[in-house]
């Protein structure tokens, strides 16, 4: 928690075939990590519409992590490459409008690494305590 | 170097001039019918129109300064299903032929038979001006290209013409140049590909040449319309929007979702903002409201732009169709074309401007972007 009682919720899309197994791994290597990440299995990073990631963030969320396997490894090819290009592609439109593209953050989780699991989480929660609470998460008029 | 002819313009008349040439084409073996915009009986709109016969040619104004509907919906009506059997010659606006080119990438149209005539635009009026103007026994063509030809930021144009720096056709077969040319003399048309050099080899004396004039002219246009293009990317870019900024713009939204059923890009036969993904039962609403205090009903309208533009901002042509559509005024060019710009730009990609360039969200590098 920041000092002023800040509590972030993130919600991260999580692959079933990597990011998702690192997050049961880093658990039951009893890895600690905040508990502010509310975690979503995806079937792959590449399945998930940048429309999800809007709703979460204009719903509440005050960050949305999509995590998928390295490059070459994903289950269906190519979907983590797709992933990133959507990613990149909503990261810009936020950028030009002004409403803040660091809460989106993609990042690639192979399934056997539960320390890089709890370390993103660790570091994606302190970087978005350090932006504040998000204004769309308290606005009600979206 | 480009095979030209030049078509005689008698008594200032443009339109007829055009007529006459797609007249002959009719008579000729090449082309089977045209499609281009013609006067509705009340004079005051024009639509896109499939003529197979030339008498059926009256009326038709290929160069009216009015857009009701981006003309890429009508070729994608056309020939989605199935390619035409015979070959047709489209006259569309550069805008209209990008948004063309994106659609057939998507898969919603086929360029198989089709000849596309392409020309210079200096832009269009909104409908409710062009038909404002017309009942009132104004608004001809000929007229409006001598107020914007010396005028390139006419207040009269739409803002998506204010700020067009693509004014010219860069793909398609045949190109009518206006830029440059003496339209009470002649007008240039320049073949681009072998089927327009069909078209116009059975012209009076086609040439080989360069149209230097008409480029000369065109990068001054260019050029002053990119000036007006980055004040309004600066208007809307970063803090000058934020979620303030944004929801002041979009204040009027009343979710009609015009902006959508008129866009080009946006071919879905069933939108997913239309579907019901995010209909909840009413105890999940009352739970948002508590949460935030207060839950704004009917919901989802930044969702609704904000959505729309990551489906289609890759591809987004600009021609503004969204704009003339909405109800309330919201300028949703600004937004787009802003938007647009700056995520083709992330993908080194300009929508519609070549038919090779694989789609930004449909394809990937390896070595590319962030992650690594």
């Amino acid at each position: 928690m920041s000092e002023n009682g800040f509590e972030p919720k993130i919600v991260g899309f999580l692959c079933n075939w990597c990011a998702s197994n690192a997050a049961d791994l880093a658990g039951t290597t009893r890895i600690q990590y905040p508990p502010n990440i509310r975690g979503i299995r995806v079937m792959c990073s590449g399945s998930v519409d940048p429309a999800y990631i809007l709703k979460a963030l204009l719903e509440g969320a005050d960050g949305v992590l999509v995590a998928g396997c390295h490059p070459g490894d994903c289950h269906y090819v190519s979907g983590n490459y797709k992933a990133r290009r959507r990613v990149t592609a909503l990261r810009t439109i936020l950028r030009t409008l002004g409403l803040e593209e660091d809460r989106v953050w993609m990042k690639w989780i192979s399934a056997s690494e539960g320390k890089k699991f709890a370390e993103t989480v660790d570091e994606m929660v302190r970087s978005v305590e350090a932006l504040g609470p998000s204004p769309m998460a308290k606005c009600w008029s979206l | 170097m480009a095979k030209l002819a030049r078509l005689q313009i008698d008594d200032g008349d443009v339109a007829g001039a055009i007529r006459g040439f797609l007249a002959g084409l009719l008579e000729g073996p090449s082309v089977g019918a045209v499609m281009a915009p013609r006067a509705v009986p009340s004079a005051d709109n024009v639509v896109q129109t499939l003529i197979t016969e030339p008498e059926e040619l009256s009326g038709i104004d290929v160069l009216a300064p009015v857009m009701p509907i981006n003309a890429a919906r009508a070729v994608s009506r056309l020939t989605r299903i199935a390619p035409m059997d015979r070959p047709v010659a489209v006259v569309m606006r550069p805008c209209e032929i990008r948004a063309l080119v994106e659609l057939t990438k998507l898969k919603q149209a086929d360029l198989e038979n089709l000849i596309i005539i392409g020309f210079d635009c200096y832009g269009a009026q909104h409908l409710r001006a062009y038909a404002a103007a017309k009942r009132d026994g104004g608004g001809s063509t000929e007229e409006f290209l001598n107020r914007v030809s010396s005028d390139l930021l006419h207040e009269s144009l739409r803002s998506a013409c204010r700020v067009c720096e693509r004014p010219a056709p860069e793909t398609g077969d045949l190109v009518i140049g206006l830029f440059g040319a003496d339209l009470n003399k002649e007008l240039l048309l320049i073949a681009t590909t072998e089927k327009g050099e069909a078209l116009i080899d059975g012209l009076a004396a086609p040439e080989e040449g360069s149209d230097e004039r008409r480029r000369e002219a065109l990068g001054e246009i260019m050029a002053a319309r990119e000036k007006a293009r980055d004040e309004m990317f600066a208007s809307i870019e970063g803090e000058a929007t934020g979620l303030e900024g944004l929801l002041a713009m979009l204040a009027p939204c009343i979710n009609c979702h015009n902006c959508m059923t008129v866009c080009p890009i946006c071919y879905c036969m069933h939108c997913f903002f239309d579907s019901d993904t995010f209909d909840l039962e009413g105890w999940k609403y009352l739970r948002r409201a508590a949460r935030k205090g207060a839950y704004r009903m009917l919901p989802d309208t930044v969702l609704f732009h904000l959505g729309r533009l990551n489906h289609m901002a890759s591809s987004c042509v600009a021609c503004g169709a969204c704009e003339d559509a909405c109800p309330n005024d919201i300028p949703l060019l600004a937004l787009f074309k802003t938007v647009g710009h700056r995520v083709q730009e992330a993908f080194e990609y300009v929508a519609g401007r070549d038919l090779d360039e694989p789609l930004p969200l449909a394809t990937f590098r390896e070595d590319e972007l962030e992650p690594r």
